[in-house]
């Protein structure tokens, strides 16, 4: 009972500011989605799908974020995305991206209400092991950000 | 993975409000380095006549880090949602003229919707994978100010994609 409340406060909470949908596929066409999750704590409530793939395979990943808060605009706010190495599946630190990032990115724009932002990227992991695909919000006013993440495990 | 026409239209979604006064003072900025080698274009109107792109030779599989970065100078207008589309695609030739089509195969796409306010700004900085060898054009543009304004802003390079040990001409 407790738990079913927790979750639908969370599931509140996500609903209020970010919409978000976070595509991975792989070249034979299998594809994970994940939607929006929230932080803290730093890596969600929500369990993490997994794309597998092999090494060397072409990897497409496709992000679009709306802005579902309709009281004003977040000046300066900013959206982050990175592919980085990470020691398990769903392990729930995340890790710093500052070693064997495969790809990054950052925005920064003024958010407005229903704003969007959207990216998609082709990248090839060249090294067998487990990555973190996660796109996130940053200074969006708010005490809390949201975040879309999936696994990827390269085999 | 859906196309990239059907990608630009779902963060074109935006319901639209004018922001008062038209302004002109959009400024883009658009850099691309790699392996020591670094280039920067700055913004064209489409209302002109475009000049020649800078060349960044890149090797395949190598990072290239990107920027942009687009400001409204004006001190008293603004443009409301305008979406800012920067794309690395496929072209034919180095040089050619007018953008290439967008499949679902481009290599990097994204798109973003704001109100450039006066003064305001938005900048993006990201890493990519230079594709497989051949020619491409990396190129960041505004969409809406047109209906605004009478023109749209870009700022495009060409990148020349080889393989690993051929010569960077």
């Amino acid at each position: 009972m407790a738990g079913g409340l927790l979750l639908s406060s969370a599931w509140a909470a996500r609903a209020e500011h970010f919409d978000i949908k976070l595509l991975a596929a792989g070249p034979d066409g299998v594809a994970q989605q994940a939607f929006a999750d929230q932080a803290p704590p730093p890596a969600g409530l929500n369990p993490r799908p997994v794309l597998k793939a092999r090494a060397g395979d072409r990897i497409t990943v496709q992000f679009i974020m709306t802005n579902v808060y309709p009281h004003g605009t977040a000046k300066g706010a900013g959206v982050h995305y990175y592919v980085v190495p990470e020691s398990k599946l769903g392990q729930n630190t995340v890790p710093a991206v500052n070693s064997g990032v495969v790809t990054e990115g950052t925005f920064t724009f003024d958010l407005k209400p229903k704003g969007r932002i959207g990216a998609r990227q082709n990248f090839v992991i060249r090294q067998p092991g487990i990555y973190l695909l996660r796109v996130e919000s940053q200074r969006t006013q708010r005490d809390h950000e949201h975040f879309s993440a999936i696994d990827l495990q390269i085999q | 993975m859906k196309a990239s026409r059907l990608f630009l239209a779902c963060v074109l979604l935006q319901a639209g409000v004018p922001l008062g006064a038209q302004g002109d003072g959009l400024v883009v900025e658009l850099q691309a380095r790699t392996d020591g080698q670094q280039r920067t274009a700055s913004g064209s109107s489409t209302a002109g006549a475009g000049g020649t792109r800078p060349v960044l030779t890149a090797t395949a599989g190598h990072n290239v880090s990107v920027q942009w970065s687009i400001v409204n100078q004006d001190k008293t207008a603004g443009l409301a949602d305008v979406t800012v589309h920067c794309f690395l695609t496929k072209e034919n030739a180095i040089g050619q003229g007018g953008a290439p089509p967008l499949g679902s195969d481009v290599t990097y796409e994204s798109a973003l919707v704001m109100d450039f306010e006066p003064q305001a700004k938005s900048a993006a900085d990201f890493v990519l994978q230079a594709p497989e060898p051949g020619n491409y054009l990396l190129r960041v543009e505004t969409v809406g100010a047109l209906k605004q304004h009478g023109h749209e802003h870009f700022a495009a390079i060409d990148v020349r994609v080889v393989r690993a040990g051929e010569k960077k001409g």
